[in-house]
């Protein structure tokens, strides 16, 4: 039995969906990225997996359990997002909707931080 | 921001150098792939750090949102290696080095998969570990003791649930997924009824927490104990029982604002003594039922209707069943009443003496632990004192 340790893994992972998100952003705002790029390819897989209602690959369930503690988004707007992701051309409508999701899954991160250092 | 984020980067580039000279050369190799691990996320931490502070893209005003959660994340993943992995390798002693030995025979005695982590003994919060360090944490003097060392098993499983593109713990994992499949399939089933019946909202909501305990939570924590449980036997049964008389609170719990780290400590033991059936301990497992009813009453716990729902039997049980093809699946070794490994044995001998004459036991338990850690073989045989 673990008290702090049961939220490293977790800690873990947030911390990589955090990376994983803003190298897709800065990318995308830059303009030097393309829908084959594998960064961006394994985000949409990651929204596109947590618009179903069911999935077996344990990293798109938790995704999917933080995408809903941390921001609340409908199966509609997470296939829209990960399907932009996959096209050419992804708006700034997106981008905008990334950005804040990213700024909910920072706090969620400072969070479990916290949880692992036993303050909370 | 940008003279701050860029004066703050140079200061860090800093500290991680410091940090890195403060890995110690003189340590047994038992500490060298925690020693590689911190090494390395330093450095990973620095190329983070210069492309913070010289990246000119990042330096650019729209791109200030994520550039200072990058920074956010060097500096945490900073506080981490310096408060956890290199800590624990500035302060490595004595204590620490004998329970690596004891980890490493466990590991072999239980045909392990992977790296054993290493131990150390800073914790100040039980029994934890960090699974990308690889790095378990016991109390200061836990190794001084028996009883609790059962925990070591569990917290061993963290790191097969973590490790990646590994074929070998693959058929753990795809059992802890199937598994974690039941829950949610459980979970959605009984939200349906709800959505029928058009009751209160509360039952929807609770619904919802226990969803997010399950995937975040709840299914990992089974899956360690239940590890324990089939590589261990009995003794993780009555270590259970130990931590929950010495530091639990309602063994009946069911989180109702927010999803809780563990299972409750019932549904918790109900899992484990399914295990023991499984493994023909069938005596043992009914003599800590018995204890664990006692306790129950000593405690005058009861449950909430809820509790059975959100830990039904059926699903217990599934979840029981699944680990054990897991662990077989892994080739790790599954104990029996036959098995004869020495810590395996100690362990649950322990537990017997303990029950055999409770005053006594602080007595036999000094001799075994000396025994244990002062034996030069790597396979001691501790009896009778």
């Amino acid at each position: 039995m673990s008290y702090s340790g049961v939220y490293s893994g977790l800690y873990a992972r947030i911390r990589d969906y955090a990376e994983l998100l803003d190298d897709v952003l800065i990318n995308i705002k830059a303009g030097r990225s393309s829908p084959s790029d594998s960064r961006r390819q394994q985000l949409a897989q990651l929204f596109l997996g947590a618009s179903v209602s069911t999935g077996s690959n344990l990293s798109i369930q938790l995704f999917k359990v933080f995408l809903r503690d941390a921001y609340d988004l409908d199966q509609k707007h997470l296939t829209e997002i990960g399907q932009a992701l996959l096209s050419v051309s992804v708006g700034s409508n997106i981008v905008d909707r990334l950005e804040r999701f990213a700024h909910a899954l920072e706090n969620e991160r400072a969070g479990m931080l916290a949880k692992m250092r036993g303050h909370d | 921001m940008d003279g701050y984020l860029s004066g703050a980067a140079s200061q860090l580039m800093e500290r991680g150098r410091v940090l890195t000279a403060k890995i110690p050369r003189d340590l047994p190799r038992d500490y060298d792939t925690l020693a590689q691990t911190c090494r390395k996320r330093i450095n990973i931490q620095l190329e983070h750090l210069h492309a913070m502070a010289d990246d000119p893209l990042l330096r650019e005003s729209k791109y200030q949102p994520e550039r200072f959660r990058l920074f956010k994340r060097i500096v945490a993943e900073l506080d981490i290696i310096e408060t956890v992995g290199i800590a624990a390798l500035d302060r490595a002693n004595s204590d620490d080095h004998k329970l690596n030995e004891l980890l490493e025979r466990i590991a072999r005695e239980i045909h392990y998969p992977l790296e054993t982590p290493v131990v150390t003994t800073l914790s100040q919060q039980y029994f934890h570990i960090y699974p990308d360090m690889n790095l378990l944490c016991v109390p200061l003097t836990e190794g001084r003791f028996l009883l609790h060392l059962p925990d070591l098993y569990h917290e061993l499983a963290h790191p097969l649930l973590s490790a990646q593109n590994d074929p070998i713990v693959e058929p753990f994992q795809a059992q802890f997924l199937s598994a974690l499949s039941d829950a949610l399939k459980y979970v959605s089933t009984e939200k349906s009824k709800e959505d029928r019946r058009r009751g209160p909202r509360q039952p929807g909501y609770l619904l919802q927490i226990w969803e997010i305990a399950w995937v975040k939570y709840w299914m990992t924590e089974f899956f360690c104990d239940l590890f324990a449980a089939y590589t261990l036997g009995p003794a993780f049964a009555w270590s259970h029982f130990h931590l929950a008389a010495k530091r639990g609170s309602d063994p009946f719990h069911v989180p109702i604002n927010r999803s809780t780290s563990h299972p409750a400590d019932d549904a918790r033991m109900r899992a484990i003594l399914h295990a023991l059936d499984i493994s023909r301990f069938k005596d043992q497992a009914a003599k800590v039922h018995e204890c664990w009813r006692s306790y129950l009453l000593q405690c005058a716990a009861r449950p909430e209707p809820e509790y059975h729902r959100c830990y039904p039997d059926h699903l217990i049980r599934t979840i029981a069943e699944r680990t054990r093809d897991g662990v077989i699946g892994m080739q790790a070794r599954i104990c029996s009443e036959d098995t004869k490994d020495p810590i395996h044995a100690l362990l649950n001998e322990a537990w017997i003496k303990f029950w055999a004459a409770p005053d006594c036991y602080v007595t036999w338990e000094k001799q075994a632990v000396n025994r244990l850690f002062d034996s030069r073989s790597p396979t001691p045989t501790i009896h009778d004192s």
